[in-house]
């Protein structure tokens, strides 16, 4: 595979949420991929204990989401392909999208909140000839927090 | 207002609920469509945590009133979906909420609910139309706005839920 094109993010920052919705989304390209380097999960409101889910989700339909677009690792890069859309790359659905299948899922603690930091070899990747979607969801409604969660990715594309 | 009856599992229609066109004035200066984008859509009132945009601070609160004088349900979160130039949403159910109250506002447009997997139904929703989904309907029904190619125009939806889990 030729040499990934740059490094990116997709953040959604201290947004208090209580219900059970898709927090971030990217949408893949065809003829792109996306190799997940890292995701998490945080919140800066609350100091009571409680425990809650998160996961990293393929999708066979996408949300309907606030367009948001990825912030490239360096500034000479060149903009990212998961371009942002409301049925596209964005954060905070209000429609959710069809879960195809589960890479990761784990329960925390919001006081301590979750980092996906997984080793290179366990990395999850997008990629294919069909537009490809991964998300970022709360499976169960979490306690009310102001909740950051991100997304991180190598990006392979022309 | 006129209530159609005779929908499924106490799925509710009132035409012409509420037909002000101040209020899709108040909602459509609340926010922008994004460039290149035909959707357009976010969250605009949560209880306790997200205050009503400065446009929609006295409609916003009033509209949650009247839903509770009108359906008995005490709305806590308030979003809209913009569609123009015929956009539309696929076939979904919106598992996270529970009740769900749906004002239509601007330009007519189809509006579709079927039983997950079964035949659909399809109705026009005008300027004022207040679709009501009530407790579990929607963990049985699915509902759409299909796109459209020969409809110009906007039409902002003013979506009214309680959430499904409670909140802890």
């Amino acid at each position: 595979m030729a040499a990934p094109s740059g490094l990116y993010t997709l953040i959604r920052a201290s947004v208090v949420t209580a219900t059970a919705i898709t927090v971030n989304q990217v949408l893949v390209p065809a003829l792109a991929a996306a190799e997940f380097t890292r995701c998490w999960c945080n919140q800066d409101s609350v100091t009571t204990t409680n425990q809650t889910r998160i996961q990293l989700n393929q999708c066979s339909s996408t949300s309907t989401v606030t367009s948001a677009t990825p912030f490239p690792a360096q500034k000479s890069m060149q903009a990212s392909k998961c371009i942002g859309g409301a049925s596209a790359t964005g954060i905070t659905a209000t429609i959710e999208g069809t879960v195809a299948g589960t890479w990761w899922s784990e329960g925390f603690n919001i006081v301590n909140g979750i980092l996906y930091l997984p080793v290179p070899e366990a990395r999850w990747m997008l990629v294919g000839q069909a537009a490809g979607v991964a998300s970022l969801k709360f499976p169960g409604a979490p306690a009310s927090a102001a909740y950051t969660t991100g997304m991180e990715w190598l990006e392979y594309a022309g | 207002m006129a209530r159609v009856r005779g929908l499924t599992d106490g799925l509710a229609v009132y035409r012409g609920w509420r037909n002000d066109p101040s209020l899709y004035a108040a909602l459509r200066g609340s926010f922008t469509w994004p460039p290149g984008d035909d959707r357009a859509n976010g969250y605009l009132y949560a209880a306790g945590s997200q205050d009503w945009p400065a446009g929609l601070r006295a409609a916003g609160p009033d509209l949650l009133a009247a839903l509770d004088g009108l359906t008995g349900v005490r709305f806590t979160i308030a979003l809209y979906q913009g569609y123009r130039n015929g956009s539309g949403c696929p076939w979904h159910a919106d598992d996270p909420f529970d009740v769900q109250a749906i004002l239509s506002l601007g330009v007519t447009r189809t509006f579709g609910i079927r039983p997950a997997g079964g035949e659909p139904e399809w109705m026009p929703v005008s300027q004022g139309d207040l679709v009501f989904m009530p407790s579990g309907w929607q963990s049985q029904w699915q509902h759409c706005v299909p796109a459209e190619d020969d409809v110009r125009g906007e039409r902002c939806a003013l979506v009214f839920r309680t959430p499904r889990t409670p909140r802890p």
